[in-house]
């Protein structure tokens, strides 16, 4: 005791550093369940962000319209051809929407298991990211009053984002697919038999393994979500930018670029089970 | 400088780091704000407004943006310590000396965060960070160096003389309380 008298400074810091030590394993051990006076300050701060984010937006796309007009005039033009292609394929979907609602209603008559899709769509800004540099969890401003809860899956217009870590009433925390230590099963787009595992991969990539270590997968194959776990089936994760045989484990390994770009995240879809 | 105006500092930082940066990234990377203001505070300030600013905002960006609780605010406070720690070998008065702390920080900030990453098993590749960090150094030391130019007028009292505080660093520091 004497000695902590003597060294009152010393023993302060070192309590700190233990009382903090003791706060991370606590936490690592309960990732994602957070107490009542974490969901408050995550409230207040989501409160605060979503109009700063928004008014960082609106200075930041002020700022690329007087600076980058020309860009701007080229991508809306380029964005038009893109409109009346979409408007093309549209059509064609709707015709062959008309034949999947028949063959729906024929499968529901013949007491097979019911195959309308289950999700609701709700769509949020994102307020604030974690601003580390090398992670990117994000914060959105919809949560458990929209229907959200943990592990709902998020999307948007280009794939894949991730899922939903933690939620309180009107925000929600989002872990990306490339920070996920939980492994993602996907299958090949081209050939929806090839199945296999993927995972972040530490460099703000992603890769995995083919299950079929003979699996014909090739460089620039897309990759799609297959349905098993919390994914549901179809949503594309990204495109496969190396295959390599891996000796030691006999498997055949896919390093994965993601469809979504993460660093730049404005608008996210998160599908809510109905 | 008083609590409460450091306070509103550091909040203003932590706030506009996790929202405006993130829309103006130079090379994909956005500073750590609140990083810059711990360093600047510790090595400038007499008291303990980067050690206690630190730890809080640390705990609150752990809270709000990160899966794990409690490690933004370690590094935090180890890096307020090492800055105070500085103080005795290094003149404020001196921009070599503000760029070296923020150097620093900068890289016990990523070696601690990566450190304890890899001990609790989460998987991010050290030459990766390395690489965001390096870009990240140069950003940090540009803020920390404009925070300095903007605070130093009120912090050290005759920057021009280079003579003024050399072999008697106790007046300095009774002067700079006073």
């Amino acid at each position: 005791m004497n000695w902590l008298r003597e060294h009152k400074v010393l023993t302060v810091i070192l309590s700190v550093f233990l009382a903090l030590a003791i706060v991370i394993v606590v936490s690592y051990q309960n990732i994602g369940n957070t107490t009542a006076l974490g969901r408050g300050i995550d409230k207040v701060f989501a409160l605060v962000q979503g109009p700063v984010s928004n008014a960082g937006n609106g200075v930041k796309s002020g700022l690329k319209g007087i600076f980058q007009f020309r860009s701007i005039l080229k991508e809306n033009e380029e964005l038009r051809n893109q409109i009346a292609d979409l408007n093309r394929q549209l059509i064609q979907a709707k015709l062959t929407d008309s034949e999947l609602a028949e063959l729906r209603s024929l499968s529901n008559i013949l007491g097979y298991e019911n195959v309308t899709p289950n999700y609701n769509y709700v769509t949020a800004d994102v307020v604030a990211m974690d601003g580390s540099n090398w992670f990117n969890l994000f914060t959105i401003n919809a949560g458990t009053d929209d229907g959200i809860y943990k592990d709902a899956v998020v999307i948007n217009g280009d794939g894949l984002i991730g899922r939903v870590l933690e939620t309180g009433s009107d925000w929600a925390k989002v872990i990306s697919v490339i920070d996920e230590s939980n492994s993602v099963s996907f299958k090949v787009f081209r050939d929806l038999k090839l199945l296999g595992i993927l995972t972040g991969d530490g460099k703000g990539g992603l890769e995995g393994y083919m299950i079929d270590p003979e699996a014909a997968v090739i460089e620039g194959d897309v990759l799609v979500t297959s349905g098993m776990g919390i994914y549901p089936e179809g949503i594309p994760i990204g495109k496969v930018k190396k295959v390599e045989w891996n000796n030691d484990t006999l498997l055949k390994t896919v390093t994965i670029e993601p469809s979504a770009y993460f660093k730049n995240l404005q608008k996210v879809t998160v599908l809510v089970r109905k | 400088m008083k609590y409460r105006y450091s306070f509103l500092l550091f909040l203003s930082a932590l706030i506009l780091q996790t929202t405006v940066m993130n829309h103006f990234r130079i090379f994909q990377m956005s500073p750590n704000l609140v990083l810059c203001l711990v360093v600047v505070f510790s090595f400038l300030y007499e008291g303990y407004h980067g050690i206690i600013y630190g730890l809080l905002f640390g705990l609150i960006i752990d809270v709000c943006f990160a899966e794990i609780i409690g490690v933004a605010s370690i590094c935090y406070f180890a890096i307020a310590l090492i800055c105070i720690g500085l103080k005795r070998y290094l003149y404020k008065d001196s921009m070599i000396s503000v760029t070296i702390v923020s150097a620093i920080g900068t890289a016990v900030y990523a070696l601690g965060y990566w450190s304890i990453y890899r001990m609790l098993g989460i998987r991010t590749d050290f030459l990766y960070v390395m690489e965001k960090e390096a870009v990240l150094l140069i950003y940090h030391i540009v803020i920390t160096l404009a925070v300095y130019q903007i605070v130093s007028r009120s912090v050290i009292r005759h920057r021009g003389d280079r003579y003024m505080y050399r072999g008697n660093l106790r007046e300095a520091r009774s002067l700079n309380r006073s």
